[in-house]
């Protein structure tokens, strides 16, 4: 199949198993800081009874820290409340114009019933691109740069 | 086999020259990709990506003033220069959060040099997208500073940027209702 096919044709659940952090309304930043922290991921989920409500990212964090505001208040008060969730049903291309639109680094996926059931990053983007596309990507000229381990910095 | 175009001598599949007159065959041993798609990631160069300036600091300034300077810009990344203007390490919104989020007074006072990544990745601006998208898949990195030859940083390719690129050039009209 084409690639392009591919990224309209295949849904999202095609990534498998995505990585998925929540905390509730109620807990504070602090909190989602610490979570953030543990699952090393820059984007964790709001969530009522399941159903996301909203989305606290990295960026939320450091904009408090920068103007020295406290991380000790509930998420919710911090979130903008606004989610642009999509299905695992959907396709990849549609989540890729969803974070192109939105300008998000992060999805909440939702399974039928509305309930979270993933974060799509993009980074899993790129991943899956890579993986789609191992042609263009793989076969580069060699070039003598070390390849880390760890993930690290940028 | 690989036919030289120039002098007809058959040489290796993926040789560099023509055994037989020299002829360099760097092009044809590239690989062929199938679609307009995956040879735009071969063919086009990172510096058509969404070209924005690199935020470049000094290792002296505090993290607090590098955080702001990131959220002000609305960057994710700050490339650390040395007083020749080179690049000598990275500081990403990731580090920040990671590490200043425990004891904030503290940390946010510190020089930026003193929690930066040292040696970051860095990509040519000639460099094509395929390579900045491997690097960044297998570092993990959100952020690839682009350098000039003399290792001067003159933009900053995102994750982002690379997604935005398929966004708009591949999937226009496909936007989301």
């Amino acid at each position: 199949m084409e690639p392009l096919q591919i990224l309209r044709e295949e849904p999202i659940s095609r990534l498998g198993e995505l990585p998925l952090s929540t905390v509730s309304p109620e807990q504070t930043m602090r909190d989602a800081v610490a979570v953030m922290r543990d699952a090393r991921r820059g984007c964790v989920l709001i969530c009522r009874y399941k159903m996301p409500v909203g989305v606290v990212t990295e960026r939320d964090v450091l904009k408090r820290l920068g103007a020295s505001q406290s991380l000790d208040v509930p998420v919710s008060a911090v979130s903008t409340g606004e989610v642009w969730a999509v299905k695992r049903s959907d396709s990849l291309a549609h989540a890729i114009s969803m974070m192109t639109s939105h300008q998000c680094r992060h999805l909440p996926v939702v399974g039928e019933r509305g309930e979270a059931v993933g974060i799509l990053s993009v980074r899993r983007i790129v991943r899956a691109l890579v993986e789609l596309f191992p042609t263009a990507i793989y076969n580069l000229p060699p070039v003598t740069l070390p390849i880390r381990k760890e993930r690290e910095g940028a | 086999m690989l036919a030289c175009p120039a002098c007809g001598a058959e040489n290796m599949l993926g040789a560099e020259e023509c055994e037989a007159c020299g002829y360099d065959l760097t092009d044809l041993s590239r690989p062929e990709s199938a679609s307009s798609f995956e040879r735009s990631f071969q063919d086009k160069p990172v510096r058509c990506l969404r070209d924005h300036p690199a935020l470049t600091v000094l290792a002296n300034q505090s993290v607090r003033d590098v955080l702001g300077l990131l959220m002000q810009r609305d960057e994710g990344c700050a490339v650390i220069v040395d007083d020749q203007g080179k690049a000598i390490g990275v500081f990403s919104e990731r580090d920040a959060l990671m590490q200043v989020a425990d004891e904030e007074e503290d940390i946010l006072d510190r020089p930026v040099g003193e929690l930066m990544t040292t040696e970051p990745v860095t990509v040519e601006a000639d460099a094509p997208i395929a390579f900045a998208l491997h690097q960044m898949d297998l570092g993990g990195y959100r952020h690839l500073p682009c350098v000039d030859e003399k290792g001067i940083p003159v933009s900053m390719v995102s994750v982002r940027d690379i997604v935005t690129f398929v966004g708009h050039r591949f999937l226009e009209g496909e936007a989301p209702a």
